[in-house]
């Protein structure tokens, strides 16, 4: 891979720092303050965008800023697996930020000024956890979004909130300190360094590591970066959910929980690699320990009325998707759960954008009380069936790209398949029944005695066109996923199937390339040739 | 006329007691008779100065004058000057007496240049009484202040004991001179080495020093210090706690001289007593509300604290107790300083006398912390260094379980020691009123002050002639 | 002259001069008599101080292990004692430590004292010029009399001007060090008499029996624990850190404090390199045993300088845990955190000292929720909290990650054991941080307060700059240690392959 100096990265980095100080102290101009957020995401977004050429191209970005001891040091890294989660983030952060000017206005919240600093100041962390080339940068941007998210969800300053913002950071910071940290010492005491290997095969231990070890340190990453939702960590996240809605949809559904599944499958993959992982046999009990989150996150998330505590479930559940397709270690199912970052992303910000509107609009919060207020909300409610049928996984929305890739990654697995298979399929089943019910009473519910719906008017348009927008690209990447894909495929490159022969034994399929400009049909195509399951 | 001039401090000082003789005499005011006093005193002091390296003998041998000597009468005179230059109005005595009180003053001084001269059993033992007598008529001069007479109980207390303390003296010399048929010290000295072993001479040699040890105030011969420390009026009482220890300490270390190069009975009997004296002292001091009785007790510690360079039986630790003695003897005149000036009719002060002494008397609060601070072996003060030294030459001795005792020592005492820094500094003065202290007694406490600091951080001098002076009689 | 001394060819004595300044900064205050003048010529003194040490360390040679800008003077020749000075590696940052806190101590007092100014400020120079020399002197009693002489101006910083039970603490902080430095006094002469000289480094790389070096170490032991303090000898820090006025705690905190440490660095480690290594085990579980107790003690206060000082107990539990996992990273990571603690601990206390200022009160309480009239302040307080819970990319991160890495490199379980401190720094940091910024719902009325002036915050930036610089940058510091821990990880090692034998006949002085 060829490594390019370039000070592109940290020009990103800097974009969303620089923003937060320049909104800090625009703070008694609402409208100069909004739109200088405005400006900072879209430079953010526009120089990670001029990045896209060369990451595509082959080529890994590389920029050290700071050396501070040997073998460690502050660098960022731009290569395709970072931009996956990059351009993400970056993108959804516009929307993000005319969406919540829509919301905090309409609601008339305080304390704005913090609120847009913090914002920034999330993403500043978030996309340095893209970009970090080390273990160590990613720690220390992994720990500025503890930090920095704070006080967003303390936002409110009530008693629940300072009991949902305690228990985010408790859970946060204790994972963190106590898991990450001494994992990422005792790596550097075994290696000498911490940057992250350039591909996922060999990792960067070395071979003759005491295995023991090497499965605590693991262990330890897994459970360390707990943003990524895992049970039993997971309490933290439906705590957040006090917050804002912008918030709870930026920060909860893209930023903090991806920079956790980000970290996590970073690490996996590029600290432990897939040779270690396999040698150890880390995969499959990973996998089933996941699967375990997915499916009781699920039903936690049918027991709750809360539109906002259900969603945080279905986030729980739905990150453990992308740790259940590293985890499986197959070439296809790591693009499944690859993909599922950006693919999550843009659903389940439409799913929090919506939820916000309709609080702005209705001021409703629980599910039972929205019985037909589809038909006054029409654009809100057809966004969040449509984003529904993502996180279901039904076509043609993003979601079912990623199902599908996971379930032909269960397929090339040597053992263990049919447990997964079932694992993915009562999830499925599950998601419907959660997700189905609230479109379908929107639309076609009674409305709830009592309740009248006068005065009650779609939300305003400073939301409903990031939501729209939002779902729009949820189908986009559904139906062309082959631009995100084209990165995928960077992460897993054809000698990593070579790496892995106890995955690609005779009889099972040869590695399968993956979906390119062609679109799901043609692998599922190949897919169904090649085992002869047809 | 030579002779003269080796006699020469001890003439002129009998010629000042003659010359206070005659004024008491007369009805001149006291104020005059202390100042010509404290220039008589003062004369003396360059005298000894002058005198310091004259080397001689006199009174058939009876008397020598060498370095070992000078120093001590040097130290001896500097002191009493000193105090008689702090120490304006003597507010605790009768006005009636000052005369005399400044005669028996100058007689007792005498006493003890002479006794630091004295190298012959019997001369020894007059000019101990000489200065002995000389202060049991200070100690019941004091003015009768609340009525109860302690004066007078501590004077009684005072000869009592003294007079025991000299007879098991005199008990002890008569087994030197059965043992050796010599009184002469010089003599003594190579006939002891052939009889050391004996327990005889090891009961004459510490029988003798039971003399001095009740002069230093050590364990068990230091019943008389705390009473008397606070029945004696204030200056009495810094004359009693610094000047005569000095002479104690010569004499200890001529006596030592007998014994030296070994002794071990000696030396375990000195170790015991040394240990008793600072547990003793620095325990009972903790408790004390008066704070001249603190600072006896906080002597009888130092002279245990002295003992240990006696009980090397070497020159270094011979030297090392001549510098800690002479710079207890600075630190407690400092100490007594304030206590006479604060005081303002003479009386005993408690501690919390000395509330928010900062304000009333800056001066005289900082010379009363170096002291206490001095006195609790604080570096960089003198206190420090002779405390190092001591041990020093202790472990150098090989005698380890007494240092770590003595060490442990050191830091209990720092408490009571602190408190008074803490009284004087940390409180405030309420509706105490300020407190007048002389020029004269200003400049004295800041030149006390600069000696104990450039003492302790330049003890190479002093120490350096102390070991050729102690070299010089072994 | 000796072999581990390079003469100074500054053409001036330098650290003759670090020491002296002060007290020749002491002499004007003794003239002057208005105090607004004495503040601004103690400042004076300190800044010149602090400008004059910088040439020690752009022309320190990083080459080489011997100490350097040596002076030797006869001081005591019977007994040979030398006024000998002399820095290494160890040394170097210590001594600039100290110089460029000092005048951040004069600032941060500016106004919070108020009685007997002059005098305050004595202290402080007096102060300046011992602990420089502690961390400068080769020579055991001249070593010996600065540490001493140190206790008095620190004992009337707090006796004078300290808090409500200033007469507690002050004792308690005299009589606890002063009864653990006495039995050191006997082990120096022990040394001596062994040696036949006070020089410090020619008693280093002796060959002492093994019963003489455990008796010198527990000594040694005593001393520096207390002072450092380590669990359990700590109890008389959190007083004397509660009572001092600000800037006691901070010269208490910053400097103070690496005494004992340091005094580990350069006495236990290269002295009594075999009792060092048997006692080791015991020491990493008492640096363990501080680490968790003083993150749980000041989880639980509320008042905010015992929260900082029980989290000075934990932070020193690992500066102690690095230098006892005796190897490279351990010790550099100690001496770092040394220099970490001394910035960020001090900055913590000046930022409470601000508050009491205003509020008069150090409760956390009565602190709550001045966040919103105070933003600077607690962008501050925010700063140097999290440098103080070892956030990635502040400085105590990089001290504690090269601990905690020679930990892990020694024992994991002891590193592990280790971790939950580690947890805790951040539980106890946070949630002061939370209570100062927000308080609780409902807060003390708070709107009079004033954020801070030009001066307050001129003394906090400088601390900030060198978080953040240590944080992201710190090769200039630990460029200067290497040589000087090397050689110092050597001379233990020697012993180390002694060390079988040795263990034998431990087991018979030790009671296992």
């Amino acid at each position: 891979m060829e490594i390019v100096a370039s000070c592109k990265p940290l020009y990103a980095v800097l974009t969303a720092l620089i923003g937060a100080i320049l909104v800090s102290m625009a703070g008694r101009k609402p409208n100069f303050r909004e739109s200088l957020s405005t400006v900072a995401a879209v430079i953010m977004f526009v120089i990670i965008a001029s990045m896209v050429p060369d990451v595509l191209a082959g080529k890994m970005l590389k920029c050290t800023v700071f050396d501070i001891l040997p073998g460690l040091s502050l660098t960022f890294r731009v290569d395709a697996f970072s931009m996956i989660f990059a351009l993400a983030a970056s993108f959804l952060w516009i929307i993000a930020v005319f969406y919540s000017m829509g919301y905090m206005r309409g609601l008339k919240e305080h304390a704005q000024t913090r609120f847009n600093t913090c914002f920034a100041l999330s993403l500043f962390g978030a996309i340095g956890v893209a970009f970090s080339d080390n273990l160590f940068t990613l720690y220390l941007f992994y720990e500025i979004v503890s930090v920095c998210t704070y006080p967003l969800v303390a936002h409110h300053q009530d008693k629940e909130g300072y009991a949902g913002a305690r228990k985010y950071i408790i859970y946060l910071t204790t994972t963190a300190k106590g898991f990450v940290l001494p994992a990422m010492i005792l790596i550097y005491v075994l290696t000498g360094n911490l940057d992250f290997a350039t591909n996922i095969s060999t990792g960067i231990l070395p071979p003759d590591a005491n295995s023991t070890l090497v499965t605590i340190l693991y262990i330890c990453c897994i459970f360390g970066f707990a943003k990524n939702g895992i049970m039993p960590f997971h309490h933290w996240l439906p705590g957040a959910m006090v917050a804002p809605t912008p918030v709870s949809a930026l920060l909860h559904a893209v930023a903090v929980v991806k920079v956790g599944v980000f970290s996590t499958t970073r690490v996996m993959l590029y600290v432990f690699g897939v040779d270690t992982m396999s040698a150890l046999n880390l995969g499959i009990p990973t996998a089933y320990f996941v699967s375990f989150t997915i499916l009781m996150a699920s039903i936690i998330a049918l027991s709750k009325d809360n539109l906002k505590a259900r969603l945080a479930y279905s986030t729980v559940s739905q990150l453990s998707y992308i740790i259940l397709g590293v985890a499986l270690l197959t070439p296809t199912a790591i693009e499944g759960g690859l993909i599922h970052i950006a693919n999550h992303a843009f659903s389940k910000i439409t799913l929090f954008f919506c939820a916000g509107a309709i609080y702005v609009a209705a001021h409703k919060k629980n599910i039972s009380e929205m019985g037909g207020l589809g038909r006054t909300m029409p654009f809100t409610f057809a966004a969040f069936g449509i984003a529904s049928l993502s996180m279901i996984g039904a076509p043609p929305v993003a979601g079912f790209v990623t199902k599908w890739k996971l379930l032909v990654g269960t397929m090339e697995m040597e053992s263990h398949y049919v447990g997964i298979l079932l694992v993915l399929l009562a999830s499925t089943l599950l998601n419907v029944a959660y997700f189905a019910p609230v479109t379908y009473k929107a639309f076609f519910g009674k409305r709830p005695p009592g309740e009248k719906y006068e005065g009650i008017k779609e939300a305003p348009l400073a939301m409903v066109i990031p939501i729209m927008i939002a779902a729009i690209i949820s189908i986009v990447i559904g139906i062309f996923p082959g631009f995100m894909m084209k990165f995928v495929d960077r992460v897993t490159p054809d000698n990593v199937a070579v790496a892995m022969p106890q995955y690609n034994p005779a009889g099972a399929p040869k590695f399968i390339p993956s979906v390119n400009t062609h679109g799901v049909p043609e692998a599922h195509h190949r897919l169904a040739i090649e085992t002869g399951l047809t | 006329m030579m002779k003269m001039a080796l006699f020469l401090p001890e003439l002129f000082l009998l010629l000042s007691c003659l010359v206070i003789f005659l004024l008491t005499l007369g009805k001149m005011s006291s104020t005059t008779v202390r100042n010509i006093t404290a220039a008589l005193s003062v004369i003396t002091f360059l005298i000894c100065t002058a005198s310091l390296k004259l080397e001689g003998e006199l009174f058939f041998r009876a008397y020598r004058i060498d370095l070992f000597s000078q120093i001590f009468k040097l130290c001896i005179t500097g002191g009493v000057a000193l105090l008689l230059l702090f120490s304006s109005e003597l507010k605790g005595i009768e006005e009636k007496v000052r005369a005399e009180y400044y005669l028996f003053l100058l007689l007792s001084s005498l006493g003890l240049v002479m006794l630091v001269s004295s190298v012959e059993l019997l001369a020894i033992f007059v000019s101990l009484e000489l200065s002995s007598f000389a202060l049991y008529l200070l100690v019941p001069m004091r003015d009768d202040q609340g009525g109860l007479r302690e004066q007078m109980e501590a004077g009684i207390k005072y000869i009592l004991f003294g007079v025991v303390a000299t007879g098991i003296m005199l008990f002890g010399m008569s087994y030197l001179f059965g043992l050796t048929g010599t009184t002469y010290l010089n003599e003594l000295i190579p006939a002891m080495s052939q009889v050391i072993t004996s327990p005889a001479a090891i009961v004459g040699i510490a029988m003798v020093m039971g003399g001095f040890f009740f002069k230093l105030g050590l364990f068990p011969f230091h019943f008389w210090l705390p009473d008397v420390y606070q029945g004696a009026s204030n200056e009495t009482t810094a004359f009693i706690a610094s000047v005569p220890k000095l002479g104690a300490v010569a004499l200890l270390i001529r006596v030592a001289t007998l014994a030296a190069p070994s002794a071990d009975a000696l030396v375990n009997l000195l170790m015991i007593l040394a240990v008793c004296s600072m547990f003793y002292g620095n325990l009972i001091a903790l408790v004390q509300k008066d704070i001249k009785r603190m600072l006896a007790f906080s002597g009888i510690a130092h002279a245990g604290f002295v003992i240990l360079g006696v009980l090397t039986l070497k020159d270094t630790g011979f030297a090392s107790a001549i510098y800690y003695i002479t710079g207890y003897m600075l630190m407690n005149l400092a100490c007594f300083l304030v206590i006479c000036n604060v005081s303002v009719k003479g009386e005993n002060l408690q501690i919390s006398d000395l509330t928010g002494l900062y304000k009333r008397a800056p001066l005289m609060a900082f010379t009363l912390a170096v002291g206490m601070f001095a006195l609790a072996g604080i570096p960089p003060f003198v206190g420090f260094m002779g405390k190092f030294m001591l041990l020093a030459g202790a472990l150098q001795a090989g005698h380890l379980p007494l240092v770590i005792l003595a060490a442990i020592n050191t830091a209990i005492a720092i408490y009571y020691y602190l408190s008074v820094v803490r009284i004087s500094y940390c409180t405030d003065p309420e509706e105490r009123p300020a407190v007048a202290v002389a020029p004269l007694a200003q400049a004295v406490s800041v030149a006390l002050v600069l000696i104990i600091i450039v003492m302790g951080i330049m003890p190479a001098a002093v120490v350096n002639i102390a070991t050729v002076a102690v070299r010089g009689i072994m | 002259m000796q072999d581990f001394l390079i003469m100074n060819t500054l053409g001036y004595p330098i650290l003759s001069l670090l020491v002296f300044l002060p007290l020749a900064g002491v002499i004007p205050l003794l003239l002057l008599k208005n105090d607004e003048v004495a503040k601004y010529s103690t400042l004076a003194a300190t800044l010149l101080i602090a400008i004059v040490s910088l040439p020690l360390y752009f022309k320190f040679d990083k080459t080489t292990a011997m100490f350097q800008f040596g002076e030797h003077h006869a001081w005591i020749p019977m007994w040979d004692i030398n006024y000998t000075l002399g820095i290494d590696g160890i040394s170097l940052l210590l001594v600039l430590l100290t110089t460029m806190i000092m005048p951040l101590c004069v600032l941060c007092s500016w106004n919070y004292i108020k009685t007997r100014v002059r005098p305050f400020l004595a202290c402080l120079l007096i102060m300046e010029t011992s602990m420089l020399g502690v961390f400068m002197s080769l020579d055991f009693v001249l070593f010996y009399i600065l540490w001493e002489a140190m206790l008095i101006p620190m004992y009337l910083l707090i006796a004078i001007w300290g808090g409500p039970r200033k007469i507690y603490a002050s004792i308690k902080f005299f009589l606890y060090t002063l009864a653990g430095s006495v039995l050191l006094l006997v082990a120096i002469i022990a040394l001596y008499l062994e040696n036949g000289s006070f020089s410090i480094p020619m008693m280093m790389g002796q060959d002492y029996s093994s019963v003489f070096q455990i008796y010198v170490f527990l000594a040694f032991f005593l001393a520096f624990a207390i002072k450092v303090p380590m669990f359990p000898f700590h109890t008389w820090l959190p007083a004397a850190h509660v009572e001092a006025p600000t800037a006691g705690s901070v010269v208490l905190a910053s400097v103070l404090l690496k005494m004992g440490t340091y005094g580990f660095l350069r006495f236990c480690l290269p002295i009594t390199p075999e009792a060092t290594i048997t006692f080791m085990p015991y020491i990493l579980w008492l640096s363990i045993a501080g680490i968790i107790y003083g993150g749980f003690t000041a989880l639980a206060q509320s008042d905010m300088k015992k929260l900082i000082a029980y989290s000075s107990v934990g932070h020193m539990g690992f500066v102690t845990l690095g230098i006892f996992v005796l190897n490279v990273h351990g010790i550099e990571g100690a001496l770092l955190q040394m220099i970490n603690h001394g910035i960020t601990t001090g900055a913590l206390f000046i930022i409470v000292g601000m508050i009491y200022e205003r509020t008069h009160s150090r409760e956390l309480s009565m602190a709550a929720g001045v966040g919103k009239f105070m933003p600077i302040y607690v962008t501050f307080l925010g700063f140097f909290s999290l440098s103080s819970l070892a956030f990635p990319g502040t400085n105590s991160f990089i001290g504690e990650f090269l601990v905690l890495a020679g930990a892990f490199s020694k024992s994991k379980i002891i590193a592990a054991c280790a971790i939950p401190g580690a947890i805790l720094a951040a539980a106890y940091m946070l949630r002061m941080l939370q209570k100062v910024v927000w308080g609780e719902e409902h807060n003390p009325d708070q709107s009079y307060l004033k954020d801070l002036n030009v001066r307050e915050i001129l003394t906090l930036a400088p601390l900030l700059v060198f978080v953040l610089w240590i944080g992201l940058n710190p090769g200039p510091f630990l460029d200067v240690m290497h040589t000087s821990v090397a050689n110092l990880i050597q001379q233990v090692g020697i012993a180390g392959l002694e060390q079988q034998n040795f263990i034998e006949i431990a087991k018979l002085v030790i009671p296992q």
